[in-house]
């Protein structure tokens, strides 16, 4: 019982010094996640076609960028192949509307790593030849 | 790759599943599947640009020339003596294997360390659903670059990575697209372009070297300039057709948006989590009866199954190690998200990517069917990476299996034999061949495994010994739908005649043009109806020599159904003109008897001139369908040219709206998005300024004008509903009025305008539009006193136009008075007949019937009757645009002495002669007609009601006679609610030989009476609902009226004295000569390319007037100074496709040579 209160408890301060380190960038997110959602009623962006791609899009990029040290590219694939397992069941259910967002996640986050790994290791990809 | 012997077999092994897919002797026909009936001669038929298997002849540049290829093997296997059967599953089980066997060599020169990849990564490629909905047609043109994909990456990617010499790399790449070039087909490149594209890009960026970069520009122009010389038979004939018809042909298909409305229908289901499930196949969703979809949408374990693709596909990132490993896996994971998004098109977040390309990027429409034309590029990366993490997970269980002391051969090959023996029967459609059967909809089963009656090959074969220049029409004629289908399970757009024969053959198929069509359907009605003057007339025409009658067609299905053809072969038998020269099972020749001389080429001094539709003059006896015909209508520039030369001129005025086919247009009323006093609305004012100064000719001013009112007035009446904006309110109705007192000074005027009766037509609808929308917004309580004024001036404005349009419009509003429209190309005395069997009842007395000049107001009435042609008498005529009223006095109201019935009793419905009053709810009568026409006829069904309450009350249908209608369909049939006498009309085609005309007084529902407690106001006049009156059907007719005047008194004469066709694209032609003006009329669709030389190599260019479109579908030249006594026919484009040819084979010997040389040396 006290291995699982330990980890229990590391689990949590790890969270919790996330929070503490990053507290302005995980605010700023948020006002700009709700600027943007504000923004979508105001004339003239109102016009704009499937806004909710720009809104996501441009809250995701700013966030990998600002937590681009804390997440590892590794998890994008991750998260990507999670989501393909979450996905079994609401396909099961019928949900093409969910399905449907869940499956352009996972490509986005795929792109995302491929992008990134290729940017990352250019350098030692050619090595090969 | 020896030790590799075990993988080959097992590929070729699961590359024999086509020889379980035919029970039998059946084998694969129908659909799109393009697959011959008759192999060698179909070939042989490819080997020319001109081809006659479809009507009257076509060009087969598009499309149809680079499939050398793909129908070469077919007829090679048929000359060796194989069976048709036979030679099908030899090549199903090359196309099958190949592209294994090319996936195999691509993964194991690239990863020959990998024990498992190779074979995985082969049988994913040859067996998924992408490649599964291809082999339901066995669509060969796909298979061939699907095929080669894998070999053009490794000869691609091996020269840029310095692996390979350039030289090596483009001779294989372009040898390979000489051999599998997807059949000529550009579309198909589609994922080929995105491949390299991605390809490129990726290594370029990897390396940011120079030399990379040289390399990548050089393979490049080296695979284009052998690409284009290797395949330069098809591609300059297909350059060819781009230049002249690709703009023509987008347009017939919807333009950029027709397109993308397509790709929106076809992308419906296509979302990136279904695609990267391997599913996604549009026809699994858009057909409810798919012989295997529902299972796999359904089935939870499938469901689970199909996750595994993703799940293994990109779990490989997280496997790769290796430096090399991870270039290529990245490489392809980039091809798999990027061919992802042009595989789901329209339907995915990123659609718009598609979308831009689509409406941007010159001739990207051609990949309209989206997930068809990238696919395969998909599959392609998606085989790879998923075969990357299967083959660690094969390679820990065979080390496992090692451990503990398993055979050898079982510790390498159980765990892919038992995948691949998993993985087929997760596509088990594939093992019964499930898959051809693709369609289960009760009354519409559809397959093609198809077992094809002896008779049916025999006829092939002696068709195929008959004169090349002999021509047949094929009955019964085809429905709308233009599908053929027979009881023996063939379906298809595509005639047998065309996959079996080399001859030509005249049917109402979708592969011919729209106005050849509707004159075959004339014709076919014409042989129905006994008018055989009319029929042979037609035949002449076309030249059509004989008929064939299919009994065994599928003539009695709801979809595609039609006549009985024995209703032809009755009228074939039972008359002498025709005569039955051979029976093949349930198929008949018959031979058109009075034609003794093939009417292919013909040559005669009498020209002939018609201006009107063709179906007018047939049967006329003054007209000789023999003898040239210049139409006016095919080539308008050259009107009065012809109109000076013509021996006779007929003209057939236009009998305008007779079928009551022109509805009114509604407006759609929408909501703006940007409205006046927007910061954004300069751009509306600019876009519209921009129109109104493109728009130089009189039809276009007129439609700005229209254009821009409609829009002040949708602006304003948005502004009111959503109270935006509403200070402009004013200042867009000033815009409004001087709008429209614009349009009405523009057409005060000279209307320079071709169809000025189409133009008031249109002007006309479209004010009235307006004015409802005017009339709901006058009593908006929003606007102020001055708004309205405003409202009320350009009301005023609107009537005077209404006026001036009145004065031009001319089309019939009712079906007693026709009226007919003539644009006389030459002044001069004109005798009038009209025929009668056009008019409604060609048996009833004509003589009250009466033809009204507008112009002077003068009428004629029957003289005489020559040949079923009445004499109306002779008219000089003068002005252009002449016009006239014909009052058919054969017509009459079939309901004018019935007496209505009463199904539910009389109660609550007064009859006062042709008028009714109804005042009890869910009280009904009709008129019922027997002995009705059914083949074609069209009847008008028309009225005058008004209701007295603020609802719609008055039910209107019509049904058959003995048709069950339940009572709670009357809320269906309501009419709109009006005060005012309304005059309402419905055109109805009876598909049987009865009608029921029903009217009904609103619908009550079942409890009404009781909570109410009200019985029905009988005998109370102030309780009357509805009112209906002057109730009448017709019989719809466009009696044929003909203007005719002879300008030059010539005898028909043929100076054609013998002609032969040694090729599709050849008539040698003998002549008597003549000084004298002569017309040569070769029966084959007109085309600029025909050309005609005589015998001192003289030619009339492709651009000569004299070279026209006699009839409206075959060539004719005017000579005017004679002909000698021989003359060629021949179609110029057949010399680009030799050009091609011969530029072909030249680099092919030169590599072939250069190969066998450079060997030869170093040996």
């Amino acid at each position: 019982m006290d291995k699982v209160k330990k980890k229990i408890i590391l689990q949590f301060g790890r969270a919790s010094t996330f929070f503490k380190n990053n507290l302005p960038q995980i605010v700023f997110l948020v006002f700009l996640f709700q600027f943007v959602l504000y923004l979508q009623t105001q004339p003239y962006f109102n016009l704009l076609g499937k806004y909710s791609i720009i809104l996501y899009g441009i809250v995701g990029l700013i966030t990998l960028f600002i937590f681009r040290k804390n997440i590892h590219t590794k998890y994008f694939i991750i998260i990507s192949l999670a989501i393909f397992v979450i996905a079994i069941p609401i396909t099961i259910i019928g949900s093409d509307t969910l399905n449907d967002i869940l499956g352009f996640i996972a490509f986005v986050l795929i792109a995302m790593y491929v992008l990134r790994k290729v940017y990352t290791e250019r350098k030692y990809l050619k090595d090969f030849i | 790759m020896k030790k590799r012997l075990i993988d080959i077999l097992l590929i070729s092994l699961l590359g024999c599943l086509p020889l379980l897919w035919f029970p039998g002797q059946t084998i694969l026909l129908g659909h799109d599947a393009g697959i011959p009936f008759d192999p060698i001669t179909h070939f042989l038929d490819r080997l020319t640009v001109w081809t006659q298997r479809f009507g009257t002849g076509s060009d087969q540049s598009f499309a149809l020339l680079g499939a050398t290829f793909i129908h070469g093997p077919e007829a090679l296997l048929m000359w060796l003596g194989f069976s048709i059967k036979v030679q099908q599953l030899l090549l199903f089980v090359f196309w099958f294997v190949l592209p294994g066997l090319c996936m195999y060599y691509f993964t194991y020169k690239t990863w020959p360390e990998k024990r498992y990849l190779p074979l995985v990564a082969s049988v994913i490629y040859m067996l998924n659903f992408y490649l599964l909905q291809a082999w339901f047609v066995a669509e060969r043109t796909k298979f061939s670059i699907y095929a080669i994909v894998p070999l053009l990456v490794y000869f691609a990617s091996a020269y840029l990575l310095n692996k390979i010499s350039w030289k090596k790399s483009i001779i294989v790449t372009g040898l390979l697209f000489l051999f599998f070039n997807g059949g000529g087909s550009l579309p198909l490149y589609g994922g080929l372009f995105i491949i390299f594209f991605i390809m490129f890009a990726y290594i370029n960026y990897i390396f940011r070297s120079k030399e990379v970069l040289k390399r990548t520009f050089i393979y490049s122009a080296g695979v284009i300039v052998l690409y284009f010389l290797l395949n330069a038979y098809w591609i300059l004939p297909y350059i060819n057709y781009l230049f002249n018809s690709f703009t023509k042909d987008l347009a017939a298909a919807g333009g950029p948006e027709g397109a993308l409305t397509w790709a929106r229908y076809l992308s419906s289901s296509s979302s990136f989590m279904n695609l990267f499930r391997g599913e996604g196949v549009p026809d699994w969703y858009l057909n409810a009866y798919h012989p295997y979809s529902q299972t796999y949408i359904n089935n939870n374990f499938l469901i689970l199954f199909s996750f595994a693709f993703p799940l293994l596909a990109f779990a490989s990132l997280l496997f790769a190690k290796e430096r090399k490993d991870r270039f290529y896996l990245y490489l392809f994971v980039l091809i798999t998200l990027v061919s992802l998004i042009f595989m789901s098109g329209p339907k995915s977040q990123l659609g718009f990517i598609y979308e831009f390309m689509v409406q941007h990027v010159p001739g990207f429409a051609i990949f309209r069917s989206n997930y068809y034309k990238f696919g395969y590029a998909f599959w392609f990366s998606y085989s790879i990476l998923i075969a990357f993490t299967l083959n660690i997970l094969f390679s820990y269980a065979s080390a496992w299996l090692t451990k503990r002391k398993a055979h050898a051969f079982i510790s390498i090959y159980l765990i892919p034999i038992l995948f691949i023996a998993g993985y087929v029967l997760y596509h088990y459609p594939v093992l019964t061949g499930k898959f051809l059967d693709y369609s289960s909809e009760p009354g519409k089963e559809l397959t093609n495994r198809i077992t094809v009656p002896q008779y049916v090959f025999d006829y092939g074969k002696w068709m195929n010994q008959q004169d090349s220049s002999k021509r047949y029409l094929v009955a019964p004629e085809l429905n709308d739908s233009g599908f053929i289908a027979y009881d023996w399970k063939y379906w298809s757009s595509a005639p047998v005649s065309s996959l079996q024969t080399k001859n030509s053959f005249v049917q109402n198929t979708y592969l011919i043009p729209q106005s050849d069509r509707v004159l075959l359907k004339q014709m076919y009605n014409a042989l129905l109806n006994e008018d055989i003057a009319t029929f042979t007339d037609f035949a002449k025409v076309f030249a059509i020599d004989g008929i064939v009658v299919q009994e065994d067609f599928a003539w009695q299905n709801p979809s595609w159904g039609t006549t009985d053809p024995k209703k032809y072969t009755a009228v074939l038998d039972s008359n002498p003109n025709f005569k039955l020269v051979k029976t093949f099972g349930k198929w008949k020749v018959y031979n058109i008897v009075n034609i003794d001389k093939s009417l292919r080429v013909t040559a005669s001094p009498k020209l002939n001139f018609l201006q009107g539709e063709l179906v007018n003059v047939m049967s006329f006896p003054d007209f000789d369908p023999t003898s040239p015909l210049f139409m006016a209508d095919k080539n308008p520039e050259n009107t009065n040219y012809f109109a000076q030369e013509a021996a006779n001129i007929y003209l057939t005025p236009k009998c305008i709206n007779c079928d009551f086919s022109q509805s009114t247009p509604l407006t759609q009323v929408y909501n703006p998005t940007i409205l006046p006093g927007s910061i954004l609305y300069p751009l509306v004012q600019r876009r519209e300024d921009k129109i109104k100064s493109q728009s130089i000719n009189f039809e276009s001013q007129v439609n700005y004008y229209l254009t821009v009112t409609d829009r002040r007035l949708t602006e304003t009446n948005w502004m009111i509903n959503s109270k935006q904006k509403v200070d402009y309110i004013q200042q867009t109705f000033d815009k409004y009025k001087e709008n429209i007192q614009s349009l009405r000074a523009l057409i005060s005027g000279k209307w320079d305008v071709a169809d000025e009766t189409q133009l008031a037509a249109t002007i006309d609808d479209r004010l009235s539009e307006q004015v409802k929308l005017i009339n709901v917004l006058y009593g908006h309580d929003l606007l102020n006193a001055d708004q309205r004024l405003s409202l009320a001036f350009a009301y005023d404005e609107i009537k005077s136009i209404q006026e001036i349009v009145e004065k031009k419009e001319w089309r019939t509003q009712d079906s007693t008075q026709k009226k007919y429209l003539l644009d006389l190309p030459k002044s001069g005395t004109y005798n009038i007949y009209v025929k009668r069997n056009s008019l409604t009842d060609s048996k009833a007395d004509y003589t009250g019937s009466t033809l009204t000049f507008a112009d002077d107001n003068t009428t004629l009435q029957p003289i005489s009757e020559n040949e079923e042609w009445i004499f109306f008498g002779e008219k000089n005529l003068s002005n252009k645009h002449t016009r006239m009223t014909f009052s058919d006095k054969t017509q009459k109201n079939l309901v004018e002495n019935m007496l209505p019935k009463y199904p539910d009793s009389s109660e609550g419905i007064r009859q006062n002669g042709n008028s009714f009053s109804l005042n009890a709810g869910s009280k009904c009568f009709n008129y019922s007609l027997d002995n009705i026409k059914n083949n074609g006829k069209t009847y008008i069904v028309s009225f005058d009601y008004r209701n007295f309450t603020e609802e719609k009350d008055l039910s209107f249908y019509v049904s058959n006679k003995e048709e069950v209608v339940p009572k709670l369909k009357i809320k269906e049939s309501l009419l709109d609610n009006t005060r005012l006498w309304k005059h309402h009309y419905q055109v109805v085609s009876p598909l049987q030989q009865d009608l029921r005309i029903n009217f009904c007084n609103n619908f009550d529902p079942l409890n009404y009476q009781k909570i109410n407690g009200q019985l029905d106001l009988d005998n109370n006049t102030s309780g009357t609902v509805n009112e209906v009156a002057n109730i009448a059907v017709y019989e719809l007719a466009s009696p044929y009226i003909i203007f005719h005047q002879k300008q030059k008194d010539i005898q028909n004469e043929n100076f054609v004295t013998s002609f032969e066709r040694p090729n599709a694209v050849t008539y040698n032609v003998k002549m008597k000569a003549t000084q004298q003006p002569v017309t040569v009329v070769m029966r084959e669709t007109y085309a600029k390319a025909w050309q005609l030389c005589d015998e001192n190599k003289k030619c009339i260019s492709e651009n000569d007037k004299n070279h026209f479109n006699s009839a409206g579908l075959t060539n004719g030249w005017y000579l005017k100074e004679g002909i000698g006594s021989n003359l060629t026919l021949s179609y110029t484009a057949e010399n680009t496709y030799k050009t091609g040819l011969v530029i072909t084979i030249t680099t092919f010997l030169i590599i072939v040579g250069g190969i066998i040389w450079t060997k030869l040396r170093r040996r």
